[in-house]
């Protein structure tokens, strides 16, 4: 089980890769994530905007490889209990998918509610 | 409009379009390779969940990792990490024919809360005792290894190179058993026939006991006919689509077939004829065939093939009771008891039972409009997959062969 489970781990961070490649790391990013700012828009002329942005950037494709790899592994393991091993790949497999989906939307959303209450605190 | 949204507009307006050439190039490609990994993601997402969620696609990924195992004779080393744990055991059952010697192929696990049960399979490794043939034991372990419990089964008849229609009981203690092992669902059990095993899985899934619960029925270089088989093995020839082209059948079914045809016969003259076709085994000559009685002598003839110009004679002169007992011994007087789906396999250039047999096997199941599926290979011998495969007849043979095996997991996925 040991192997398979790191397969499973190796296979979640090629979905994860995909998901960076497909800039679904994007909504990770907290100023993207809560503005959903267009890919047209022009990037600010400022440095600290920029860089601010990059950081986000490059914390968001890490975050999203090991999402990719804890879902592989949690679909893995929900697959060999609730289906037996031959069919686990197969879950790891889209369960690490709706992982990197869902959870940059999720953190996306609770970050924009978040902002919501503490905007409607202040105000 | 908002003053941000002008500044906006104005940038815009006032970038040099020479200055922006290349990065916008690079702006494409970053979203095409970006719409490439999306659509990536989807196909692994309906792949992943097509192969998991749902019967048919478990029964895919069941096929798909059985058939390099079927194949290659051995199981691949990268496919042993999805293994289930495997027991293999013996027991006997009684029957109405007497003893069934089982060996039990089973997995040490419980069974998935999903589908909940597991699926069994009866297998009868064709005639004599075939438990110990090394690709048999290979494609029973393969199946457990994916969460089936096999039973591969003989009996004493067959032990000892005879066929009786009578063995069929054995088959339906043996489902009986397997319908009570833990996990296992009676309604997921499907019954396999190599070879001489074939119509004896066939009678038994005709039995009004057990014939409402047989998943499916699959068949495997077996004979439809008995009368049809002897009559192929007496012209030393098949007619294939209306051609008549030579088919030389090696010694074990003529050995098979004279130890049944010797049951018909008086004593003295069946040990004899049976002693004739045994391997070292010495011919009759022509003054003991001159004591022998006609039904004898038309017996010979026909196994020996040295007549084929009067197969129909020979074969009239054959004893009623020969012709009550291959009657007997034939599928085709069952086929309508018959209610789960039947799978035929056949090899192509089968020397032991000709491929004409599931031919018209099929044709007689497609008259009654019965449900089956039928394949003809090439990368088989017999029933055992060749040593000598080639690359092209391997990719022509594996779909049908993938087709078949799909049909045949479905049921317990």
């Amino acid at each position: 089980m040991l192997i398979l489970s790191l397969f499973w781990l190796l296979l979640g961070i090629l979905i994860g890769a995909l998901a960076n490649a497909a800039r679904l790391q994007a909504c990770l990013s907290p100023r993207q994530g809560a503005t959903r700012v267009p890919h047209t828009t022009p990037a600010p002329t400022g440095q600290i905007g920029s860089l601010q942005k990059d950081l986000a950037l490059g914390q968001g494709w890490l975050v999203m490889l090991a999402v990719g790899a804890l879902a592989a592994l949690l679909g893995g393991w929900l697959g060999v209990l609730l289906l037996g091993k031959y069919v686990a790949t197969a879950v790891a497999m889209w369960v690490a998918v709706l992982g990197v989906v869902v959870v940059p939307w999720l953190v996306a959303w609770v970050h924009t509610r978040f902002r919501a209450g503490d905007s409607a605190h202040g105000s | 409009m908002s003053s941000e949204a002008q500044e906006h507009t104005k940038q815009t307006v006032t970038v040099p379009v020479t200055g922006n050439a290349a990065p916008s190039k690079t702006r494409r490609r970053r979203r095409l390779g970006s719409v490439v990994a999306r659509v990536a993601l989807v196909l692994l997402f309906g792949i992943g969940f097509f192969l998991s969620a749902f019967p048919m696609g478990r029964a895919t990924l069941r096929t798909v990792l059985l058939l390099p195992t079927l194949l290659m004779a051995s199981e691949p080393a990268p496919l042993t990490l999805l293994d289930e744990p495997v027991r293999r055991t013996q027991m006997t059952i009684s029957s109405a024919s007497g003893p069934v010697y089982v060996d039990v192929y089973a997995p040490t696990t419980a069974a998935p809360p999903i589908p909940g049960t597991r699926g069994g399979l009866i297998m009868i490794p064709g005639i004599g005792d075939n438990r110990n043939v090394p690709q048999l034991v290979n494609l029973s372990l393969a199946f457990a290894h994916e969460g089936l419990v096999v039973m591969n089964m003989t009996t004493t008849t067959l032990a000892h190179y005879g066929l009786s229609a009578q063995d069929s009981d054995g088959v339906v203690q043996v489902f009986r058993v397997l319908a009570h092992w833990p996990g296992v669902s009676a309604h997921r059990i499907g019954l396999v026939g190599f070879s001489g095993g074939g119509p004896i899985i066939c009678f038994a899934a005709a039995d009004p006991r057990i014939r409402d619960q047989v998943a499916f029925v699959a068949l495997f270089g077996s004979y439809f006919n008995a009368t049809s088989l002897l009559r192929a093995v007496g012209r030393r020839a098949l007619t294939v689509d209306g051609r008549t082209q030579v088919w030389q059948p090696n010694p074990f079914p003529i050995q098979v077939l004279a130890n049944v045809i010797s049951e018909t016969l008086p004593p003295a003259e069946g040990s004899r004829l049976q002693s004739a076709f045994t391997p070292g085994g010495k011919p009759l000559t022509a003054q003991d065939l001159a004591r022998f009685s006609p039904g004898t002598v038309a017996a010979y003839h026909l196994l020996a093939g040295d007549e084929p110009d009067q197969v129909d004679a020979n074969l009239a002169a054959l004893p009623s009771q020969a012709h009550t007992l291959l009657d007997e011994l034939s599928v085709n007087r069952v086929i309508d008891q018959i209610h789960a789906p039947i799978y035929l396999l056949h090899d192509r250039s089968d020397t032991s039972v000709p491929f004409t047999e599931s031919r018209d096997f099929a044709a007689a199941l497609m008259g009654i409009h019965h449900p089956y599926d039928f394949a003809e290979f090439g990368i088989f011998q017999h029933v055992e997959v060749r040593a000598d495969l080639g690359i092209g007849q391997v990719l022509s043979d594996s779909p049908r062969l993938f087709r078949i095996l799909n049909e045949i997991l479905l049921p317990s996925s």
